[in-house]
């Protein structure tokens, strides 16, 4: 999911960074209070996700959790997978400098769309509690593969082939996810409801 | 938030880490071998290899990696340096650079041998890289037949598979094989591979505390901002 240094074209860096710089400021204006504090464990969190490896048939991928941090920060997820990214890129040299905007944007947009889709489901009880918290995943990872496989098709790689690849890689890994979200958002309403309302 | 950190750590302690693509190149009797891994060790297959002239830019050949993660080649004449660039699919992409020695056969004579060149040219197949590829990709073993300058023939068995595509498993006439220059040679070329791929592969807990505690220390500073600006809206 980490798109590496010199893959893609300048215009696509650049747009990526204008795109991320963009989301990153509408989300510092969002973190205050208590949710700086989330805010900061949930990028440890993110930090450490890539680094669990889940062994796929057709290959390796990582957690991401970007749909966790979405779901809870909305827009605070763009500085919250900034950070998290950069140190990835500095100390694993996953991704790179360059593309960190891009990267970031892969990984944040999608998590903030499914802010806004679950964001009242998870609030309720039932069905839709589990049914949001368990597709919130799947939003945010297919929805950054998806992004993935359209950037490299800009950037000259064969389209169906990536999109293939990263759906049979992903969604395994967004069921684990989906399932963890679950756990982790009832124990949030359990202790801390205050964070699941804005 | 403590049973966020209890599930991560959890989870850390089970399994290994992903998702960088390495690449790591060797050269053995003027062929060169590219494995590309994956940063948790399991090999990159069937990956797109590019050649370049690092000097001129110009792409020499392409191929793939086998199920193992090999890709071998014989470099044209006359390039002093090469630019071997791996993509893994899905925006992962390695690079190395390797310097193609004048006389190939001075590789092996590193420890002031003098060139062993018969011993060369009676070694038919050293190379485990072409051997898993003509076999099959799920072959399990792998056995290495070395024949010595003086008509003895050595066997080495390698195990194939697992995270690292190279783990010996029994080794027959060892007395004899550090006698051969050359087969300690290949001996030692298989074991900084291993060595390499294994320290490139452990889980980097330093770097992972170091992560952790950078980004609180940024939450911190910016906590720390929010605060004032809070505090100068009250005054």
């Amino acid at each position: 999911m980490h798109i590496s240094e010199g893959v893609l074209p300048t215009w696509e860096i650049v747009t990526g960074w204008g795109l991320t710089l963009i989301g990153t400021a509408i989300g510092l204006r969002k973190l205050e209070g208590e949710k700086l504090v989330l805010a900061a464990l949930l990028t440890s969190l993110f930090f450490v996700a890539s680094l669990i490896h889940v062994p796929i048939g057709v290959g390796s991928a990582h957690l991401l959790f970007n749909g966790f941090i979405g779901l809870i920060l909305g827009w605070a997820a763009f500085p919250t997978i900034l950070i998290g990214l950069l140190f990835q890129a500095l100390l694993f040299q996953f991704g790179g400098l360059m593309v960190l905007g891009v990267n970031t944007f892969n990984m944040a947009f999608p998590a903030v769309i499914a802010h806004y889709l679950f964001k009242d489901w998870i609030k309720t009880e039932g069905w839709k509690f589990y049914a949001g918290a368990f597709l919130s995943a799947f939003v945010a990872i297919l929805g950054a593969g998806l992004l993935v496989a359209i950037e490299l098709a800009l950037a000259g790689e064969k389209f169906i082939k990536d999109a293939e690849l990263i759906f049979l890689i992903h969604i395994p890994i967004a069921t684990v996810e989906g399932i963890i979200y679950i756990f982790l958002l009832k124990f949030l309403k359990k202790t801390y409801p205050q964070f699941l309302e804005d | 938030m403590k049973k966020t950190f209890a599930v991560v750590f959890l989870l850390l302690s089970t399994v290994a880490f992903a998702h960088k693509v390495s690449i790591f190149a060797t050269e053995q009797n003027g062929k060169i071998d590219v494995y590309g891994y994956f940063s948790d060790g399991t090999p990159a297959k069937n990956s797109q290899v590019e050649v370049y002239d690092a000097l001129s830019g110009k792409l020499l050949l392409t191929g793939k990696t086998d199920g193992n993660g090999f890709f071998e080649f014989t470099p044209p004449q006359g390039v002093k340096e090469l630019k071997i660039v791996l993509y893994s699919g899905l925006g992962h992409k390695a690079v190395t650079t390797y310097q193609l020695e004048e006389n190939s056969s001075q590789t092996t004579t590193t420890q002031g041998k003098e060139k062993t060149t018969p011993s060369q040219e009676n070694i038919t197949t050293t190379n485990l890289g072409t051997e898993s590829i003509k076999v099959s990709s799920n072959v399990e073993k792998i056995q290495l037949i070395l024949y010595t300058a003086d008509g003895k023939k050595e066997i080495f068995t390698f195990k194939v598979g697992g995270n690292n595509a190279l783990t010996k498993v029994e080794q027959k006439n060892t007395a004899r094989a550090v006698e051969n220059g050359q087969t300690s040679n290949e001996q030692e070329e298989l074991q900084k591979i291993r060595q390499i791929v294994n320290k490139e592969t452990a889980f980097p807990w330093a770097k992972v505390f170091c992560g952790i505690g950078w980004i609180l220390g940024i939450f911190g500073i910016l906590e720390f901002i929010y605060a004032r600006r809070g505090k100068n809206k009250v005054d």
